[in-house]
């Protein structure tokens, strides 16, 4: 939101220059450049501020770092599905692989409000590549070697194809690990009254990012993309409108619930 | 004919007063994480502890040198088997960079198309390219598994029937593995003994002391009645009008709550360094000389440098 604000700033004050430009003396070619230079500089600093600058419609190799000034210390990994077959998983909406990387990024740093995401508290945060390569090990191997303190994966789930009523909250985490099980829950008790239908809970012991090496790990299915009103729901948005995204900051309570606020 | 043109000067002047302002709150926003104080530097001695920025980033690229290394390994262990493999150092790429400008490895003057390719879809290239007999014979050499069950487990994230974490570590991968321990393997091993810590700071008589502090400044700033941010947390839950003023006065009150924090951080790390001396000694002899081993080795930092130059070139460090 912050670069949104930038971006937006910096459009509008150029505006404001090129209309100056506009109403001087200056006759004929001069004041039509700067009429139209207002106008085209107002729509890109719109188009830079809108929601879509939130990149969901982004597939890419790339993993996103957010690295604030004074760091808490802790490492966050969003790991985002890299399915091959990503848009042809039953979506009714946008595909799995933008699904769960366009909340991971809400969660570290898009959201409605820059305090309550991950990188404002402080947390450094990782949101993993949503390529369509079936590589998630590389995801599970990068947040193992760079140290994350949370692994916390991210798919929207799906039950035949497209037009299935199946719909709820389904959150995972490891057999044995007492912190996966604490997160699991806290995760749940935030969500759950946030994503339409219920909740639901168990292992994830069979699935290779379950194992990645953090302590503190969980594997999130956020909602049914079969589902309709499950996508209508988690496509409406977000920024500042109390729709589906903004509730991603809620990963951040769950986190600093589970770790104590670490401040630096 | 003044007229129109002097209202235009004006909505000019009032674009450029908004632009202003909408500008100074972006860039304050940007700005937020960068707090005042430092961070508890008790434990920065230790490599895989270190909290400190300059401390953060020698573990870092610690940790980046030693999955080098087992990149490193694999590529000789496939080498001795007979297959090609392109080493493929998972590392978020951001970061990579700011090792490579802080190691000042040297950077190529182009980069090739070649370099351009992503390690993994080489390696996946020049697999699908054997023929049958050979893509099993590197499925096995590279994970100790069969060339269908890694497709499989590819595919699905899902481990075979009866087989659990112990599936497609074996191998290349496994010899790797061994070689090259991780610098977060101590961290790792502690984690009791860092929920302890954290545990005593959650009760410590530091963050207790802010507690009417931090009330006064959420009452203010946002109307809430919270001793502390997870107060007013359960205050933004109850819905958006309530986020937004729970924003504000966890933005605003911050500075409180990290006061007591550092202070409790330092006591308790103060104690996590004493019960852990052991095990703490132990990581700070393993890695003594590291640091001056990675800036010797020049296959490191040419590949360091390649690496930076084409995470730039295709534009990956940006956020």
């Amino acid at each position: 939101m912050a670069w949104s604000l930038v971006g937006f700033g910096c459009a509008v004050l150029a505006s404001g220059i090129l209309l100056l430009f506009h109403s001087s003396e200056r006759k004929g070619g001069y004041r039509r450049l700067g009429r139209a230079g207002a106008a085209v500089g107002l729509f890109l600093g719109l188009l830079w501020a809108s929601p879509a600058s939130a990149d969901h419609t982004e597939i890419t190799t790339a993993h996103k770092y957010w690295t604030p000034t004074l760091s808490n210390g802790f490492k966050v990994f969003l790991s985002s599905p890299r399915h091959a077959d990503s848009r042809s998983r039953g979506e009714c909406g946008w595909e799995e692989n933008i699904n769960g990387r366009n909340w991971n990024r809400y969660a570290a740093a898009d959201g409605a409000s820059n305090a309550q995401s991950l990188f404002g508290s402080t947390y450094l945060a990782s949101v993993s590549a949503n390529a369509r390569d079936n590589n998630y090990l590389a995801n599970r191997t990068t947040s193992n070697n760079w140290g994350a303190d949370v692994h916390l994966v991210t798919h929207s789930n799906a039950f035949q194809g497209c037009g299935n009523s199946a719909q709820y909250l389904l959150v995972m985490h490891r057999t044995g690990s007492s912190q996966s099980n604490a997160l699991t829950d806290e995760l749940i008790k935030r969500l759950n009254p946030v994503v339409p239908g219920g909740s639901n809970k168990w292992d994830c012991d069979g699935l290779a990012e379950c194992n990645a090496l953090a302590p503190h790990r969980a594997y999130v299915e956020l909602f049914f993309h079969t589902n309709r009103s499950a996508v209508n729901w988690y496509q409406s948005g977000g920024q500042g409108h109390g729709a589906a995204w903004d509730n991603a900051w809620l990963y951040r309570l769950a986190i600093d619930t589970r770790l104590g606020y670490p401040r630096p | 004919m003044n007229g129109p043109r002097n209202r235009t000067r004006g909505v000019a002047l009032a674009a450029l007063t908004a632009g202003l302002g909408i500008l100074a709150t972006g860039v304050g926003l940007l700005a937020l994480p960068a707090v005042a104080g430092n961070p508890s530097a008790v434990l920065d001695d230790v490599p895989g502890f270190g909290r400190s920025p300059e401390a953060a980033l020698r573990d870092n690229t610690i940790a980046y040198w030693e999955a080098y290394q087992r990149e490193q390994v694999v590529t000789a262990c496939m080498s001795r088997s007979g297959f090609t493999y392109w080493q493929d150092v998972a590392f978020p790429e951001a970061e990579v960079v700011k090792i490579s400008e802080e190691l000042k490895a040297p950077q190529p003057r182009t980069v090739t198309k070649e370099q351009q390719t992503p390690a993994a879809q080489r390696n996946g290239d020049y697999e699908t390219r054997l023929a049958a007999q050979d893509r099993e014979r590197y499925s096995r050499a590279l994970s100790g598994e069969s060339a269908a069950e890694m497709s499989e487990f590819r595919r699905t994230g899902t481990y075979p029937k009866g087989r659990g974490p112990d599936f497609g570590v074996g191998g290349c991968l496994g010899e790797a593995t061994t070689e090259v321990p991780s610098i977060w393997d101590t961290k790792r091993r502690l984690e009791d003994q860092r929920q302890l810590m954290r545990d005593e700071i959650a009760a410590s008589p530091q963050l207790n002391a802010i507690k009417s502090e931090y009330a006064a400044c959420a009452e203010r700033t946002g109307g809430i009645d919270a001793q502390s941010p997870a107060d007013v947390d359960a205050h933004a839950v109850k819905g958006p009008a309530q986020q937004k003023a729970a924003a504000l006065a966890l933005e605003s009150c911050n500075e409180i709550w990290a006061k007591g924090y550092r202070a409790a951080e330092d006591v308790a790390a103060q104690r996590f360094a004493e019960r852990n001396a052991t095990v703490l000694a132990g990581a700070r002899q393993r890695y003594k000389d590291t640091v001056t081993r990675i800036g010797q080795d020049q296959g490191f930092l040419r590949h360091l440098g390649e690496r930076a130059a084409v995470i730039r070139t295709l534009g990956l460090d940006r956020q």
